[in-house]
């Protein structure tokens, strides 16, 4: 476990390296060749870490800390393009099954959407944490939960993308002073389209009113919203304002109870940060404001809609590096016109694991055998991996991964 | 002649310095009997009257009895007479002044002169003569004249040119006295283990002594230790002569001798106090360590005994160290005397960067927690180099390159 003093301890790194070879060759001949097996094949009772419950809907306090399976199929349709954290998405190829952690603000969040009067405005939800607590991952539960419930999903995996990491930008056409991301736009319809498939062939999603994207092409009130959507993933010159007519729609048809939307949005503060890596034409570094994707994900977190919720998660990653406020509320994070434009809000905090989801996670990695040291799995072991990790769910995966 | 001589004291008969062979000859001289001209023969004796001649044959001196001459001091002796006496009247000159030093001093710091220690003299010189000098030889100081000054042996033969030490003419009496009595020793340690032998006592291995945790002095402290100059041959001969004495199964009987030519590498004194805890009201024990050091980072760790594994770093939990090295490093003196969860830790860190702070926290926790644990966990403590401070500083950029070790790019040509 101290790696460096046995390291010392065995008089050089010859010994080392022979002590480990002698451990690698044991190992391959006297362990037997395991396959990691998948929750789904397990006929047995399950494990007392893992629920049977898969779906989201179900989930209760009694379920809290246990990992529940996400089905291939349904993985696919939502996550493909984004959602679940990279490092995590790695894992669960490790592991070859997609769990999540039941935890307590995703069952916070559900418990208030089962309770909301969806007659009134919009409630929006801000989830906000230490790094590493597990907002991303939350927000994927919320996914799973929303798109159980038949709303319509509007997901931006993670808004700072667009600004870091733009894939063309180009100053726009019609707006002036502005820039257009055209290929992100079209990513997100693409991600839009596969996450509300099959919602989108339901009649009663048609457009309110006629939309007229150049002269010779418009889209007319009652014509299916896939429309729009098809419309900004075939022509990318108009994809930023089909992003923008799209939104408007869907907070219409909510208005008029004909659907139901969950926004979700990871690293919303950025959208009220002051740099991107966008420039102009001419070579002028700007602002979200004056990127025109910004508008229209920002206007959907706005209270004068109904029949919906809004969750958004702020976060110090959000920003450039130098720029990192090194706070992790959200009053520090949105700044204040990014404050005053969320509020009134439910702020959710996202905490490290107790002293139950920390055993839950260590039982988790021992039976996908993450965990092989036997040292590890020990009290002792586990007392330091807690004190070394301090329970945060990030640092433990990390502190873990060479055991 | 000389071979009589070296069957009685063995020893080389060296002419290499010309002084000492005058006075070598002289004693040669003395030792068996060969006068110079006596006085007492200086009348022819046909002068005298039979009453006077007869006196004067009872008045003269037995020539079988050797008899020391009174014969003058050669110019080499008188030399060697005056040097010495002069040495210690340099020496008596530089104690009085040393001490009316100490009572100006001692004015001047306003401290009580009688009472005042060398360590207050010390730090009231280190106060009045601030010095940036990196040797702490370099720097002013105020010491006696014995510690400044280096010894010089007392006059080694009397008047008469007699040797008081028998080695005298080996050149390195205290060094081949100190082989004699290794040697005699060893001898005694010999016949004690025949008498053991003979009465059938059985041998343990603590009636052979230790000698791991110190180590042979170096040669130059030797060399100051005996007042002589010591070479590497004479070193070696030392060394070797006094590992067989220790190596004999009953060497712990003269422990002592052999202890006085070894250094302890471990400073007992910092590890023998271990500071005993205070009280809180609540009555929790608890103990400060202050000062801890790593690179340029200080630390200061309070631990609470009855604890719930805490750990507060500048008031923050152990995300403060954001990586891993630095949040092993702290939790180390934990794991090691298995106290994780048991105490509780209070650090604050000032200066440095991360690897010197979490050094340093891991070094104060360490000394705090030796007063919690017993001593044969200290003692693994110490081998385990967890009560060591970690002298290692950043190197010195040198002139004409570029870092401490890098040099200018090599070029063929």
């Amino acid at each position: 476990m101290i790696g460096k003093s046995v390291f010392r301890a065995l008089n050089g790194r010859q010994e080392f390296v022979k002590r480990c070879s002698k451990i690698v060759i044991r190992a391959s001949s006297t362990v037997p060749q395991m396959s990691l097996p998948l929750s789904s094949e397990n006929s047995n009772p399950l494990p007392f870490f893992r629920s049977k419950q898969n779906s989201p809907s179900l989930h209760g306090s009694n379920n809290s800390g246990q990992f529940y399976t996400i089905d291939p199929s349904i993985k696919k349709q939502l996550f493909l393009y984004g959602g679940i954290p990279k490092t995590y998405d790695d894992l669960c190829k490790t592991f070859k099954e997609t769990c999540m952690m039941i935890r307590e603000p995703a069952l916070e969040i559900m418990d208030y959407m089962k309770s909301t009067n969806f007659n009134n405005a919009a409630t929006r939800y801000c989830l906000y944490g230490k790094i590493g607590t597990g907002k991303s991952m939350t927000m994927a539960h919320l996914l799973h939960y929303g798109f159980e419930n038949n709303f319509v999903i509007v997901h931006v995996p993670w808004a700072p993308y667009w600004y870091k990491f733009p894939k063309e930008y180009s100053d726009c056409p019609t707006k002036e002073g502005m820039v257009d991301l055209p290929l992100d736009a079209v990513a997100w319809l693409i991600h839009f389209k596969n996450q509300n498939s099959h919602l989108l062939a339901d009649p009663k999603l048609s457009v309110c009113q006629d939309w007229e994207w150049s002269k010779r092409e418009i889209t007319k009130k009652g014509a299916p919203l896939a429309e729009i959507v098809e419309m900004g993933i075939n022509r990318v010159k108009h994809s930023t304002n089909c992003i923008e007519a799209l939104l408007q729609e869907l907070k219409q048809l909510s208005d008029l109870k004909r659907c139901k939307t969950l926004v979700v949005i990871d690293g919303f503060n950025i959208f009220f940060s002051d740099k991107t890596k966008i420039k102009t034409a001419a070579f002028e570094k700007i602002p979200p404001k004056r990127v025109t994707i910004t508008s229209p994900f920002v206007d959907i977190t706005k209270q004068d809609w109904s029949n919906g919720a809004v969750i958004v998660s702020v976060d110090d990653l959000a920003f450039f590096r130098k720029d990192e406020r090194n706070t992790h509320y959200p009053r520090g994070l949105l700044g204040a016109e990014g404050f005053e434009h969320l509020d009134p809000f439910i702020p959710i905090e996202t905490k490290n694991y107790s002293e139950k989801e920390f055993h839950y996670c260590i039982e988790y990695f021992l039976d996908r055998r993450w965990i092989i040291n036997p040292h590890a799995a020990s009290e002792e072991g586990r007392k330091e991996l807690a004190f070394l990790s301090n329970c945060n769910p990030f640092n433990l995966l990390k502190v873990t991964a060479p055991l | 002649m000389a071979t009589t001589m070296l069957h009685k004291h063995r020893v080389s008969v060296l002419f290499s310095f010309g002084r000492s062979l005058f006075v070598r000859l002289n004693v040669l001289q003395g030792e068996f009997g060969l006068h110079q001209k006596c006085s007492g023969y200086s009348r022819p004796i046909n002068t005298l009257s039979a009453s006077e001649a007869i006196a004067e044959i009872k008045n003269m001196p037995d020539e079988s009895r050797p008899m020391p001459a009174k014969k003058p001091i050669s110019k080499a002796m008188k030399a060697y007479l005056l040097q010495a006496k002069n040495y210690d009247e340099f020496m008596k000159k530089q104690n009085t002044e040393f001490q009316i030093g100490r009572r100006h001093l001692a004015n001047i710091m306003s401290m009580d002169a009688d009472t005042m220690s060398q360590e207050d003299i010390d730090q009231a010189i280190e106060f009045l003569f601030p010095s940036g000098l990196y040797e702490p030889r370099a720097r002013p100081m105020m010491k006696s004249p014995e510690l400044i000054f280096p010894p010089k042996k007392a006059a080694e033969f009397d008047e008469s040119g007699r040797p008081y030490h028998s080695l005298f003419y080996t050149m390195n009496p205290n060094f081949y006295g100190l082989l004699q009595d290794a040697v005699t020793e060893y001898i005694g340690l010999n016949k004690e283990e025949d008498n053991m032998i003979r009465k059938r006592i059985s041998f343990s291995s603590d009636m052979k002594i230790i000698l791991s945790g110190s180590d042979w002095l170096s040669q130059e402290k030797l060399s100051n230790l005996l007042i002589e100059q010591i070479d590497d041959a004479q070193y070696e001969q030392f060394k070797n002569v006094m590992l067989r004495l220790a190596e004999h199964p009953l060497s712990n009987k003269v422990k002592d001798f052999i202890m006085k030519y070894r250094y302890s590498l471990v400073n007992e004194a910092a590890l023998a106090e271990i500071p005993k805890p205070s009280y809180e009201k609540d009555g929790r024990a608890y103990v400060t360590f202050k000062g801890a050091r790593r690179k340029n980072a200080y630390a200061d760790v309070t631990v609470h005994m009855p604890g719930t594994g805490k750990f507060l770093i500048n008031d923050c939990d152990i995300e403060y160290f954001q990586d891993i090295q630095s949040r092993e490093q702290i939790t180390f003196p934990l794991i090691f005397t298995a106290l994780l969860g048991k105490v509780d830790v209070t650090a604050t860190a000032i200066q440095g960067g991360t690897t010197g702070q979490s050094g340093a926290v891991r070094y104060g926790l360490a000394m705090a927690l030796r007063s919690f644990v017993d001593d044969k966990m200290v003692e693994r403590m110490r081998l385990a180099g967890l009560l060591q401070v970690d002298w290692r500083t950043r190197e010195r950029k040198k002139p004409g390159q570029p870092g401490a070790r890098r040099k200018p790019t090599w070029k063929a040509r």
